[in-house]
């Protein structure tokens, strides 16, 4: 079943219908008498070959001819692709395959150094076709392929319908009919998109050959007779080929006189060409249909025929050609391939004299900043030995500070301190006095000796006794104040100890309220105390304590009196302190109602070195060690509400 | 005749009737004691007629001796009262103020009773 195979699609850009077809090359015909420009005829000419390639093959290389010998006389290389191809194209239609592959392949280079992409995908297409004359299915089927993946924004859908159709034939040619009915449904859904009447002939008869391999003979049939119907009366090409497979149909169906009848039309049209591949399926398949007939003198006569045809096809000297041409492509495409190699090595070689120049420059650079860094290293240690040095003696001065807002704050004390001690010195040494005078009368009323006097003495005695009890409670409470004074200016032991909370805020109430008064006569204040007394002692370390609460009641004290200062209306200072218990802990609240601090000191109180205070009057550090001495020092909150023009209220909590 | 005693500190009641024990024995001292200005003030507007001499402490919470003064001596009672201040501090300050204020007599603590004594029986 060689003749089947035999089938050639054609380059379906360059179809048009009979009737369009005569009519299109009397118009082309017209305009070439007319044309002017050397480049417009050649383009007629070219038109023109196309037109006649399927009905007058001679005509066409003709007319090719003519446009190349124009195109080099001209030099006008850029229709050279084309003017190639369609002479390949004719060629391969008359049985010239060397000649065909020669001048295709010639296109494609052409093309290639042209960048014309058009030409490349139509030349890579005419290849797939004259390979699948040469019945190389592989090789036919990747020429598509290649034509398929050219970029080309000329490109119709036309176009890919036409290589999804010759894919889908060479398929079905080589009985991998699955694929084929692949190809040609998707071509056939093209077609009813785009196709035009002319590229029914192929269609038609794509989809009849593959019926054929898939067993259904009159589903077959119809498909060609629309093939038939499709090419019209001059396009003798279709028509031989069309008729040669319905003569198969025939011959299958071993109804020899209507094979004849088919193979003998297609055999007629097939002379006109001559179109070669045609005329050996035609001889084959009447010499098979007479030698079934028992008509061996016809039979002889056309297998006579089919040698003679096959030998001008497929002949030693053609298929030596092919192979001397296939193997001349090969070599330039080896040297082309070496030639890439070795401008790839060039390539190679330069980029690696270009990586050794990069790694010697970025070896300078990193050098460089070597040395750079090795110098700003040493700068560096410098100054982070500077910085040490600078941080140790803020250090020092900072604890130097803490010591001396210590010493500030204890020097608003001394005068309350002062004055605290002297009152119960002068308790101590007033009841000493008194209670020395009482023993003298107790001795004068003892010696009386009588009863009202006996009684007399004890009642002194008595007195005494009290005064005792006194001089010894005003004597501890100075001793008190005297340690505390002591505790105060001492470093904290940073030790936590059982602590009266209670009484350290009321012992610092004080000292701190009569401190101030020692200072200024005219200051006044309503000291409000409510502590909790179910507190009991907790574990504080009562130095740090202290002196939170001692610098919350400066301040607050400090804040009425400012107030006050500059207040003219009735104004009654009060600063109260309170204690309470609670789940969380103690809190400790120390409210004034003096001027309030503004909004936007507020934030900063807790900032070292921040104070609203006249220079030299506040270190600014009394809020900032507080915060420090509850939070981090026991994990406390120490927090501010303030409302300005109405007070402050400061809030400690210390968990327990 | 009566004095008024004004001080924050509680004990000055018994360190004064012990002081005083033999002029409050044989009737001629009577004291009356008040522990704030606030109650010192109260307390003159209700026995103002009897009290002769206030002895008052400058350093008080509230109401101090200065301010209690000053009322005091705007109250204007025939004869006015005698008005000693006792103060812990003696500085020219203190003194020029109370003295500004009117204060009959200005003494610094601690306190010399025998000389107070003198001074309260010369005024008695």
């Amino acid at each position: 079943m060689i003749s089947r195979s035999l089938i050639i699609i054609f380059l379906l850009t360059s179809l048009i219908g009979f009737a369009q077809r005569q009519k299109t090359i009397d118009s082309i015909t017209n305009q070439l008498a007319i044309a002017k420009s050397d480049t417009s005829r050649i383009s007629i000419m070219l038109s023109l070959a196309a037109q006649y390639t399927y009905a007058k093959p001679d005509s066409a290389l003709l007319y090719v001819e003519k446009a190349i010998n124009l195109i080099q006389d001209k030099k006008a290389d850029k229709w050279k692709p084309t003017a190639l191809r369609l002479q390949g194209s004719i060629n391969r239609e008359i049985g010239n395959l060397p000649l065909a592959i020669e001048l295709t392949l010639h296109s494609l280079r052409i093309g290639q150094k042209y960048n014309n992409n058009r030409e490349i995908r139509r030349s890579y297409n005419g290849l797939g076709n004259i390979y699948l004359d040469l019945m190389d299915y592989q090789k036919s089927i990747s020429f598509f392929q290649l034509s398929r993946q050219v970029p080309d924004i000329t490109k119709t859908e036309f176009d890919e319908m036409g290589l999804l159709m010759n894919i889908g034939n060479v398929y079905t040619d080589s009985n991998q009919l699955d694929s084929a009915s692949y190809y040609l449904n998707k071509a056939f859904l093209l077609f009813n998109r785009s196709g035009s009447g002319i590229s029914g002939i192929f269609m038609y008869r794509n989809l009849g050959k593959l019926q054929v391999k898939l067993g259904n003979q009159k589903q077959a049939l119809n498909y060609y007779l629309k093939s038939i119907e499709a090419c019209g009366q001059e396009d003798y090409r279709n028509l031989a080929a069309t008729n040669n497979k319905i003569a198969v149909l025939f011959l299958t169906d071993r109804q020899a006189d209507s094979c004849i009848y088919y193979a003998e039309k297609a055999l007629k049209y097939g002379i006109k060409g001559p179109f070669r591949v045609m005329i050996l399926e035609s001889s084959k398949l009447l010499a098979e249909a007479y030698k079934s007939k028992d008509d061996f003198r016809k039979a002889l006569e056309y297998q006579e025929l089919m040698v003679d045809t096959k030998e001008k096809l497929y002949g030693a000297g053609n298929i030596e050609a092919i192979q001397a041409m296939v193997y001349q492509e090969q070599k330039r495409n080896d040297e082309i391939e070496a030639s890439k190699l070795a401008y790839q090595n060039r390539l190679k070689q330069y980029g690696y004299l270009a990586g050794v120049g990069l790694l010697i420059i970025i070896a300078l650079f990193l050098y460089r900043n070597n040395k750079q860094k090795n110098k700003a290293n040493t700068l560096l240690q410098e100054q982070k030995e500077k910085a040490e040095d600078a941080l140790s003696k803020l250090k020092s001065t900072q604890s130097q500070l803490i010591q001396s807002e210590k010493m500030a704050s204890l020097g608003e004390l001394t005068a309350g301190i002062a004055h605290e001690i002297q009152n119960p010195l002068n308790f101590v040494n007033n009841f000493s006095e008194v209670s020395n005078e009482l023993i003298d009368e107790m001795r004068e009323e003892l010696a009386k000796g009588t009863e009202v006097s006996v009684q007399l003495a004890n009642d002194i005695a008595g007195d005494i006794k009290k005064n005792l009890e006194k001089i010894n409670h005003h004597g501890k409470r100075a001793d008190a104040i005297v340690k505390g004074m002591l505790q105060h200016s001492r470093n904290s032991s940073g030790v936590k100890e059982p602590t009266d909370i209670n009484a350290l805020a009321d012992e610092y109430l004080r000292l701190a309220y009569h401190g101030l008064r020692a200072k200024d006569k005219d200051f006044n204040a309503t000291l409000k105390t409510d502590f909790d007394e179910t507190i009991g002692k907790i574990d504080i370390i009562p130095q740090d304590i202290g002196r939170v609460i001692l610098n919350l009641i400066t301040n607050a004290f400090y804040a009425v009196q400012e107030k006050q200062k500059s207040n003219n209306v009735v104004y009654e200072p009060v600063v109260s302190v309170s204690s309470k218990r609670s789940d969380e802990g103690v809190e400790i609240t120390v409210r004034d109602n003096g001027n309030g601090i503004p909004q936007k000191n507020l934030d900063k109180i807790f900032q070292p070195f921040f104070t609203t205070k006249p220079t030299g009057q506040g270190t600014g550090l009394g809020l900032s060690l507080s915060y420090d001495i509850v939070t981090k020092g026991h994990g406390g909150e120490l927090s501010v509400d303030s409302t300005e023009g109405e007070g402050t209220t400061f809030k400690m909590q210390i968990p327990i | 005749m009566k004095i008024l005693v004004v001080d924050d500190e509680k004990d000055i009641q018994s360190l004064f009737e012990q002081r005083f024990r033999k002029e409050i024995r044989n009737g001629e001292i009577e004291f009356v004691f008040a522990f704030s200005g606030e109650e010192a003030l109260t307390c003159y507007g209700k026995c103002q007629h009897e009290a002769v001499l206030i002895l008052s402490d400058i350093n008080m919470p509230g109401m101090s001796g200065l301010e209690l003064l000053r009322r005091i001596k705007q109250i204007h009672h025939e004869p006015p009262p005698v008005v000693m201040m006792i103060t812990a501090y003696g500085d020219a300050e203190n003194y020029n103020k109370a003295m500004e204020l009117g204060a009959d007599d200005f003494i610094v603590k601690p306190v010399d009773f025998i000389a107070l004594k003198e001074k309260i029986k010369s005024i008695i």
